[in-house]
């Protein structure tokens, strides 16, 4: 390498660095579509203007949205997958199956593309010796931007559609319905599946970026979808929840308008924590009471989204029992055991706190007494989904995960965490295996720390915990960060990041790392200005290793786990086996 | 105040790649540049920015602009040179290997070190030394062997002598080796049950030993020298081949019975018979029917019953003495002068191993003196050859004369006149002719008899010999010779002298009652498993009194017959 | 945390269990069998030597971790369970006495080094981490130069800042003599090793002789710059022990290769001397 004598220059390569509309959704969008698009509901209501010059409404059409065709009985979303895009329906009908549910088996999920044998025994000897230097082709398989997108490859039909659906409770969507708004703005898994049922379905397909741009300009628009927002992930709860699941349609209204929707906490949790973890606060002092023990209880509590924190006193404190999350339900054990001896007061037995944000369903005891399923609720009563008692879901005899641990996951909201990485340190040699099969599985990068906060013989690794609510993905203004459609891993697009920090400063754990991207040289890719071109970088749960996460396979010592903290089974589970 | 034991902190925004072979040398000061070093170790710092040159909207020259990222401090205060170079030079460092790194090259270097071990260790000078799996025994490392295998073959390494494998060096290693795993060494033969059969290296053996038939022809398979002699064991002579070797085929039934098959398929003449004793005093033995193929597994269990008195048990041999004998006699009390005991005839050697030969002048005249003539007491027969007897007796004149001159001192002539006239008148008193003297002498056995003195009268020779009458007219009567074998059991090295410890000839040859001269009077079996046991704690090998080769196997050095330098001489 | 013991302790039951039944057998099978078998040396030296293979390939399957084929914390377990199999193979290959030869005396003394470098690195890794985990500090390996570094650095800022803008001459004797090589490089790690306190107890004596000597307004400054000490002690601690977690490797990964190019020399050495080749 020549050595240059007044500055870096030997060491830098000029480089593009990646526009924010690189890879639009469909490259061949044509200029008629879109006059097409735009004369028609809901784009020929907007106001142009109001859109920045950067930004400009056509633009968006043209980068963040597709027409996608659909014939009779394809599959356009499928029930529990991840996916952030949105669909407007241009011309025909779709079918939204609400129950029962299609055969899961029948839904032909798209098999996420990994690395075949060859490839994976490449990385023995391919894998790149300079930190983070690149080739200019991805080594990924799926760095696709479609791969991100519930518009797969492969279009699946139900074979037999009519049969199928014959029996089931659908609703028929027509022109100018939306679908999909839920999961694309939540963060949450498709809600329903959602057919094609006329044999020309033509739908527009949004990115959730492009929708979130046109809703940020267009007010009308956005009313409109928060209207929607709210009436239909309501209802698709409520109609989810085995508590509810055997109502009629009217029913289902009186319930939602009995039913109350209450968000704790701030939406945009990780910048509030992160200040205060600075302050040093944590405590449970800080964290917004929803019910508190010994209060009187008019109804219960459902937690859609976020955690909460159950806790009773204990001497001059708060002992924390438990945490639940997305669909656990507190207060119910009271309620039903009022029923059976109304004598008795109807007290909370415990407190409930938010952990940070919290969006919560409340029902009345009216509305309650009114519809729940008491049948179910007798069977369910102190199971794992209604996680009023403490130890619920553990085996016979299998002890509670201390409860200093339980109060440190807790402080830490380490409870987001659906694969975090927990090392025993009383087991682990610092060999650092780990972090070599990660960098062996990714190109000679590792991309986690073996660092973290510890408590007891626990580390919880610095490694993303592929949160159940990935607030890293709120700020991608390209959709680079997404998770898996199936599995709900969520990975970085290394062709779409533009490496603008914005995962990177919203995760509260501090897992996504920036890195200066090298050329396979390791020279610097700069752009005009001379500045490092920067990609997000974290665990990917090796999503395209046949193989599993290589952390855990490289263990020697079985320290390393990655396991489920949102629930405290999983995590008691590994403590007995190991 | 207490430390609280929590990790110190740093900074996370950075991954930490353990997977480096090298790192900053600024690492260890706690600022590592951003450059890092190249995957083979280098150190690329150079500077920390490279300024661009930013011309304005009227500008002609423009300026130079800091460019550094927000990673490396943001843009510095100072700005670029006037000239577009930067001013902050990151100092070159010496990146230092990762302990990993270290380890690997570890790796290499030991890897490197083993075979160059190696490599010296088969080098010509070295290899013998260094691939010699144990001392080698005294005979086969000697200064003399080394020589004679030398001339032998001309090969300077004494190793192959015995292994093929050092005749070419090591280049021919892996072919042999090869070789040896296709054939002789494979997989399947690994696991063949013993004893090992005859390889390629008895011919190495064979080359100064006598030849490979020298157990039984009937054996299933010839077995390998190294079988039985275990070389590179120890320095002194190479150990006795252990009797386990022999009992995995003698105590092997399935083996045996295979044997005795293939024993009656194979012409008798084929097999070593033992010919006899070479004073013809043991008789021959003849091969068993169905051979040696008894199962044995020990001395002291099983060993069948001693050949020689099996067969006298069975009439099939006695001893062919002509001497007549009678031990019982000999051996009784009252009967004799004197008593008389085992070792008043059956002197040891000089080793102790062996009895010396009884003779009659050392042994017998004692009591049977050849007087035979009571007048004349002093004068005796000739022992030995009966031509010298009947010379004797028809010389009786000249013999009376040199008794009576030199004997009784007659020296006046017709005083010895007088004598011998006296002597033939009482001698012709008691015969009536010579030739009746002569008969007398050589065919009467009417016994001995004491009278008076100790000396028994003599009565003729055919008391003690098997005397025949003359086959013509001049010859004399023939006496048989006499011959006690040396021993009866030949295959056993018995010593005599070890053997006195604590025990009397009587306590195994038990002669107090054997009367007649065919009488073996050996000792069974039973008498030597008392001590030849782990009972007695005595040796009870197979090679203490068998050995595997039929002939002894000879020690070459001196006369190799395989050299034919030699038979030119 | 009773069953946790409880499993493991089942676990380990389980493996020692079926390694001491494999001992038992193959010195059983040497007492009875072999003397039918006259190759039983070849035998058992070709299993000696596909075990030594195995035993090796454990390395190169640290080397794939993305390759379905067990978890490598399965593999270590039967790794530890063969290599102490292997251990009563070499004796049951080499009959019970030691070799003559050279060659083969090297390849003894190597395994030897192999196996007990083995044995003490599973000690190692079972009750070290257990002890770094009490300890605290935990520090990363590779960023151990840095923490070091930066501790020095505080430690110098603390001194050349002083009390009053003005340094004590007696602390900075103090810090020259006393302290500030201490901070230059890992210390005392052999005492660290042992768990002895010493060093640091003496550290503490002569902070408390200071402290006679020191004014009142810098007793502050000598508590902070005792605590600096006390963190050294615990890097210096959490580096002796991470560092023999490492080094011992150094002795058993090299020599095992090294073991392994001599045991196949032995193998053609012995195969081509053995006179069986036709």
């Amino acid at each position: 390498m020549a050595q240059s004598d007044t500055n870096l220059a030997s060491l830098v390569r000029q480089a593009e660095r990646p526009p924010r509309w690189g890879e639009p959704l469909d490259p061949n969008m044509g200029e008629d579509t879109l006059d097409m698009l735009l004369a028609s509901e809901p784009f020929s209501q907007m106001d142009a203007s109001r859109f920045p010059a950067g930004t400009p409404l056509r633009e968006i059409l043209r980068n963040d949205s597709a027409v996608r065709e659909y014939g009779s009985g394809e599959i356009i979303l499928r029930k529990d997958d991840y996916g952030t895009s949105a669909f407007l329906v241009l011309t025909g009908e779709v079918d939204v199956v609400i129950r029962p549910e299609i055969d899961p088996r029948l839904l032909g999920r798209a098999v996420r593309a990994k690395k075949t044998f060859v490839a994976r025994l490449a990385q023995l000897w391919n894998n790149n010796p300079e930190p983070e230097g690149w080739r200019k082709r991805s080594p990924r398989a799926s760095d696709k931007k479609s791969a991100s997108l519930d518009k797969g490859k492969s279009s699946v039909y139900l074979q037999d559609y009519p049969r199928i659906v014959s029996g089931s409770q659908t609703a028929k969507l027509g022109e100018g319905s939306m679908f999909g708004e839920i999961s694309a703005l939540s963060r949450m898994p498709r809600t329903a599946t959602v057919v094609a049922a006329s044999p020309v379905t033509r739908l527009l397909e949004f990115t959730w970026e492009g929708l979130r741009d046109i809703m940020k300009y267009d007010p009308a628009l956005k009313a409109r979808i928060d209207k929607i927002y709210r009436e239909n992930s309501l209802k698709a709860f409520l109609s989810n929840h085995p508590l509810f699941d055997h109502l009629d349609d009217t029913s289902y209204k009186e319930l939602c308008d009995a039913a109350q929707l209450e968000t704790y906490g701030d939406y945009n949790w990780s910048g509030a924590y992160k200040r205060l973890a600075k302050d040093g606060e944590t405590a449970s002092a800080n964290e917004p009471v929803i019910v508190r023990e010994g209060d009187y209880l008019n109804g219960i509590h459902m937690i859609r989204a976020g955690f909460c924190r159950v806790s009773r006193k204990y001497g001059g404190g708060e002992r924390t029992l438990n945490y639940i999350g997305a669909g656990s339900v507190f207060g119910f054990g009271e309620i039903a055991n009022h029923w059976k001896k109304p004598d008795d007061g109807l007290q909370a037995t415990h407190s409930l706190r938010s952990l940070g944000y919290a969006h919560l369903i409340f029902i009345p005891t009216a509305a309650l007494e009114k519809f729940a399923n008491r049948e179910w609720a007798a069977a369910e009563l102190g199971s794992a989904l209604l996680p009023d008692v403490a130890d619920a879901g553990l085996d016979e005899g299998e002890e509670a995960p201390p409860a200093g641990l339980m109060e440190f996951l807790a402080e830490h909201r380490f409870l987001n965490g659906t694969k975090s990485m927990v090392i025993d340190m009383d087991r682990c040699t610092r060999c650092d295996d780990c972090v070599r099969a990660c960098a062996s599985t990714h190109d000679g990068n590792p991309r986690f720390l073996r660092h973290g906060p510890i408590i007891d013989n626990l580390m919880i690794a610095n490694a993303c915990m592929h949160c159940v609510d990935p607030v890293c993905m709120i700020g991608c203004p390209t959709g680079a960060i997404h998770r898996t459609s199936f599995g709900g891993e969520v990975v970085i697009n290394p062709a779409t990041c533009i490496g603008c920090t914005a995962c990177a400063n919203n995760c509260p754990y501090d897992s996504i790392r920036m890195v200066e991207v090298r050329s396979e040289k390791g020279e610097f890719l700069v752009d005009d200005e001379f500045q490092p071109i920067l990609k997000a970088t974290k665990c990917d749960f090796c999503v395209e290793q046949k193989s599993g996460p290589a952390c855990v396979n490289a263990c020697p010592h079985d320290a390393l786990t990655r396991t489920n903290l949102t629930r405290i089974t999983p995590i008691a589970h590994w403590l007995r086996k190991n | 105040m207490k430390n609280d034991r929590k990790s110190p902190e740093f900074a996370s925004h950075e991954y930490v790649r353990p997977n480096l072979n090298w790192e900053c040398g600024h690492a260890c000061e706690g600022c590592p540049c951003r450059i890092g070093p190249s995957p083979k170790g280098e150190c690329r710092a150079t500077f920390e920015c490279s300024p661009k040159l930013v011309t304005k909207p009227g500008e002609t020259k423009g300026h130079w602009s800091c460019t550094r990222p927000k990673s490396g401090g943001g843009k510095c205060e100072n700005g670029p040179m006037p000239d577009g170079s930067c001013c902050n030079a990151i100092p070159k460092c010496r990146p230092r290997r990762s302990l990993r790194s270290m380890r690997k090259l570890a790796v290499v270097f030991t890897c490197i070190a083993t075979v160059l071990l190696l490599l010296i260790g088969v080098s010509r000078s070295m290899r013998d030394g260094f691939v010699n799996p144990g001392p080698i025994s005294s005979v086969h490392s000697s200064e003399h062997f080394a020589n004679v295998h030398r001339k032998m073959s001309g090969d300077a390494s004494t190793c192959a002598a015995c292994h093929d494998g050092a005749k070419d060096g090591a280049a021919s290693w892996h072919a042999k080796a090869l070789g040896a795993f296709k054939e002789g060494l494979a997989p399947a033969d690994l696991i063949k049950r013993g004893p090992v059969e005859s390889s390629a290296m008895d011919k190495s053996c064979l080359a100064c030993h006598q030849g490979m038939e020298f157990h039984q022809p009937n054996m299933p398979a010839n077995f390998a020298c190294q079988e039985c002699h275990k070389e590179h064991g120890t320095s002194g002579f190479m150990p006795p081949a252990d009797s386990a070797y022999c009992t995995a085929c003698h105590g092997d039934a399935d083996l045996m019975a295979k044997s005795r098959d293939l024993g009656a398929k194979i012409s008798p003449h084929s097999f070593p018979n033992f010919t006899g004793g070479s004073d013809g005093t043991v008789p021959a033995r003849v091969r068993p029917e169905g051979g040696y193929t008894e199962v044995i597994n020990d001395f002291h269990t099983d060993h069948p019953e001693f050949r020689q008195i099996k067969d006298s048990l069975a009439g099939k041999i006695q001893d062919t003495n002509t001497l007549k004998f009678n031990h019982a006699v000999h051996m009784g009390k009252g009967a004799m002068p004197r008593e008389l005991n085992c070792a008043d005839c059956h002197e040891q050697d000089g080793r102790g191993e062996y009895q010396q030969p009884i003779t009659y002048e050392k042994h017998c005249t004692e009591c049977h003196t050849l007087q035979f003539d009571e007048t004349t007491p002093g004068l005796t027969l000739p022992h030995g050859d009966p031509y010298y007897v009947r010379a004797f007796l028809r010389s009786l004149n000249i013999q009376y004369e040199e008794f009576g001159r030199d004997i009784e001192g007659i020296t006046g002539r017709e005083d010895l006149i007088a004598y011998i006239k006296g002597k033939r008148e009482s001698i012709e008193g008691q015969y009536e002719t010579g030739e009746d003297l002569e008969h007398m002498v050589f065919f009467s056995d009417k016994g001995t008899k004491f009278s008076g003195g100790q000396r028994a009268a003599f009565t003729g020779c055919a008391v003690c010999h098997e005397v025949k009458p003359a086959e013509s007219i001049n010859a004399t009567p023939k006496i048989e010779k006499v011959a006690v074998p040396v021993r009866w059991m030949t295959l056993g090295k018995f010593d005599h002298s070890l053997h006195e410890k604590g025990l009397t000839c009587l306590d195994c040859h038990d002669v107090m009652k054997s009367e007649l001269t065919s009488d073996l009077n050996l000792p069974s079996i039973k008498s030597c498993t008392d001590c030849h046991s782990p009972q007695g704690g005595i040796d009870h090998s197979c090679t203490s009194c068998h050995t595997y080769h039929n002939s002894k196997p000879f020690t070459p050095l001196g006369e190799a017959p395989a050299a034919p330098a030699k038979a030119d001489e | 945390m009773a069953k946790k013991e409880l499993d493991l302790v089942r676990r380990r039951f389980a493996g020692l269990l079926l390694t001491i039944f494999v001992v038992g057998g193959l010195f059983a099978a040497y007492l009875f069998l072999a003397p039918l078998y006259p190759r039983h040396a070849y035998l058992s030296g070709w299993i000696f030597l596909a075990v030594m293979l195995f035993l090796t390939f454990f390395n190169f399957r640290k080397k794939v971790p993305f390759l379905r084929m067990g978890s490598v914390g399965f593999w270590l377990q039967v790794h530890i369970y063969v290599g102490i199999i292997s251990g009563a193979l070499f004796f049951v290959h080499i009959g019970f006495s030691w070799p003559h030869g050279l060659l083969n005396q090297i390849i003894a003394v190597i395994f030897a080094i192999v196996f007990v470098s083995g044995v003490i690195g599973l000690w190692i890794s079972r009750s070290f981490p257990k002890r770094l985990t009490v300890a605290g500090f935990e520090t990363p390996f590779e960023r151990m130069p840095h923490v070091r570094t930066s501790l020095r650095k505080e430690a110098e800022a603390l001194l050349l800042a002083g009390v009053d803008n003005q340094t004590s001459p007696v602390i900075a004797e103090f810090f020259t003599d006393r302290i500030g090589l201490f901070f230059a490089k890992p210390r005392n790690l052999a005492a660290h090793l042992l768990r002895s306190q010493s060093p640091l107890a003496s550290h503490r004596s002569q902070f408390g002789e200071i402290r006679r000597y020191a004014k009142r307004t810098e007793l502050d400054m000598l508590g902070k710059l005792e605590d600096l000490v006390e963190r050294k002690h615990m890097l210096d601690y959490q580096y002796a022990l991470q560092l023999t977690l490492r080094v011992w490797l150094f002795a058993h990964i090299p020599l095992s290769y090294s073991l392994l190019i001599l045991s196949v020399a032995h193998v053609v050495v012995v195969y081509s001397f053995s006179g069986s080749a036709p």
